[in-house]
């Protein structure tokens, strides 16, 4: 017959504690990978809005290039500059692809190495620094005080997701080395 | 459950409890009708809406989520075929009211309403007697969920597994759901049609086992799956074994309201009856396909000795129709419409005695107020 049965081996606290970090592995893995694309979303709209203002910061006469004859180069520095932003947000969001899908795996069942969670370390402190920083700004009476109120919020989410995804992976990997001791 | 069972295995349980083959080919016919009297065909031979006990896929696409159309639909699904196993059930403690509601709603066979629904049909009609057979089908196939939409309650998520194979030597396998509503199950890749995921809570999409698609209703299939309120614990949903129980309690059910038990009673099942033919009856239940009718059908035809014809969704709409308007009553479906409304008028009473309001307030008190 159909059982939903306490006293069966798949429905003891241990396994059902499993299944709940190992779901939880499978949600915040998610999790992270779509606040990666939020990352690169949040520079680029930033970034385009002010390309205008970023342009005509940069004073080639400041670098001593028109008088030596060059020319104005502005558009092949904010060009360079627009490139190197692309390189770190690619960078940034493959190190979440990377560390969403292993804990995503993990989840799953699948064996996975240290490195996710040595990277996912780095972000959790990346993101904490970077929600300190918001913080102050706010405290600080910024005029960008309405973009840190939301900043704020999407941080310190971001923050609580890595942190849970790490407790999580450390409770699964720990649960299922003592079932495979168990036999 | 499907017509396989609602029809030929009620026949054949019917046959087993001493029925004769005219009234088993009633009773059965009746549990059949169960999945096909919906507003749509009811509008159709002019009948009152009211007796729907069903919706068509159609009719829940169009079928508003507010309170009303929440409560309209739980009174036919929970009536029918989601009937709820323990309207009083414990809930994990600080539970909000919301929640504790539909956890009670949750189908399981053996409960108090299934006593109270085969008590109803006794000294009733033949139709009647369907009813109360297709409803206490369903709450051994339905089991753990709930007749009302509820993502809480009925969802279900990747960890989802059937045994392919027998019992002894099967192996497990992580079944794959899609969504097309216009594709089928493919039985041997383990690919399975169900309801797309919506978070919603009260998304038609959640409405009883749609998210695990038609595994509930194949006799053959044996999963495990955490059910949304299960906390993650496992259920093991054996159907053979449940469909066979679900057969023997049909057999003592029916002998009850032919006569032949003085009561009827929860957790029992005429097994005796059954057990001449209990491998037969599992060798039809577990062969992996679609539909069993041919095997039930030729059961059924060896038990009886008689001709069973097939399902016949039209067959007594003429008589309906052409009754006169003080006569439909006395017709096949005026019989089926007075069992159905006496059913559904039941499990609203009792759902709303509970203290439950998914299912609205029922008719007959509505009626107690109007008057003063």
């Amino acid at each position: 017959m159909s059982i939903l049965n306490e006293t069966d081996p798949a429905n003891q606290p241990e396994r059902m504690q499993l299944r709940r970090d190992e779901n939880t592995l499978m949600v915040v893995g998610s999790g992270v990978i779509v606040f990666g694309v939020w990352s690169v979303l949040k520079v680029l709209l930033l970034e385009t809005s002010r390309l205008p203002d970023m342009m005509a910061e940069i004073r080639l006469q400041d670098l001593g290039l028109e008088e030596a004859g060059v020319g104005d180069l502005s558009w092949v520095v904010a060009a360079m500059t627009i490139v190197f932003i692309l390189i770190g947000l690619l960078l940034d969001l493959s190190i979440r692809v990377f560390v969403g899908m292993s804990a995503r795996a993990e989840g799953k069942g699948k064996k996975q190495g240290r490195a996710y969670l040595v990277w996912s370390a780095l972000l959790l402190t990346a993101s904490g620094l970077s929600f300190c920083s918001y913080v102050y700004a706010f405290f600080r009476g910024s005029d960008q005080v309405m973009d840190s109120d939301a900043a704020i919020l999407v941080e310190l989410t971001s923050f609580v997701t890595l942190l849970q995804m790490i407790l999580s992976a450390v409770r699964v990997r720990r649960a299922r080395r003592a079932e495979r001791e168990r036999g | 459950m499907q017509l396989d069972f609602h029809y030929y295995g009620t026949y054949c349980a019917a046959i087993l409890a001493g029925w004769s083959h005219e009234d088993s080919l009633k009773i059965c016919y009746s549990a059949q009708f169960v999945d096909c009297c919906s507003k749509a065909l009811l509008a159709r031979i002019k009948g009152p809406a009211s007796a729907a006990t069903t919706q068509l896929q159609v009719e829940l696409m169009d079928q508003h989520t507010d309170l009303p159309g929440l409560q309209d639909m739980t009174r036919i699904w929970a009536s029918f075929h989601f009937l709820p196993c323990d309207l009083y059930a414990e809930v994990r403690k600080w539970a909000p009211a919301p929640y504790r509601n539909k956890y009670r709603m949750i189908c399981g066979p053996n409960g108090a309403l299934v006593k109270e629904t085969v008590e109803l049909a006794k000294g009733g009609s033949l139709q009647a007697a369907g009813v109360a057979m297709h409803v206490l089908a369903d709450t051994w196939a339905h089991r753990y969920f709930a007749g009302t939409p509820s993502l809480v309650i009925n969802n279900t998520n990747y960890y989802f597994y059937e045994l392919y194979g027998d019992a002894e030597s099967g192996t497990w396998r992580q079944v794959r759901f899609r969504h097309g509503p216009s594709s089928s199950d493919d039985l041997e890749q383990g690919i399975y049609v169900s309801t797309v995921f919506r978070a919603r809570e009260n998304s038609i999409m959640n409405l009883g086992h749609g998210r695990a698609g038609h595994l509930p209703d194949y006799s053959f299939m044996r999963y495990r799956y955490l059910p949304a309120w299960g906390n993650y614990a496992e259920v093991l949903k054996d159907n053979p074994s449940d469909y066979y129980h679900a057969f023997c309690q049909m057999i003592y059910g029916l002998k009850y309201l032919r006569g032949a038990e003085e009561t009827f009673e929860a957790e029992r099942y005429d097994k005796e009856a059954a057990a001449p033919y209990e491998k037969k009856i599992m060798e039809i239940l577990t062969v992996r396909r679609p539909d069993a009718c041919a095997d039930w059908k030729a059961f059924a035809e060896e038990l009886s000795g008689c001709a069973v014809e097939d399902f016949d969704e039209k067959r007594y709409e003429q008589e309906y129709m052409t009754a006169e308007s003080t006569a439909k009553e006395g017709t096949f479906l005026g019989s089926f419409i007075q069992a159905a409304a006496a059913q559904k008028s039941m499990v609203t009473a009792e759902i709303a005695r509970s203290g439950n309001r998914l299912a609205g307030v029922p008719a007959i008190r509505k009626e107690r107020r109007a008057e003063g």
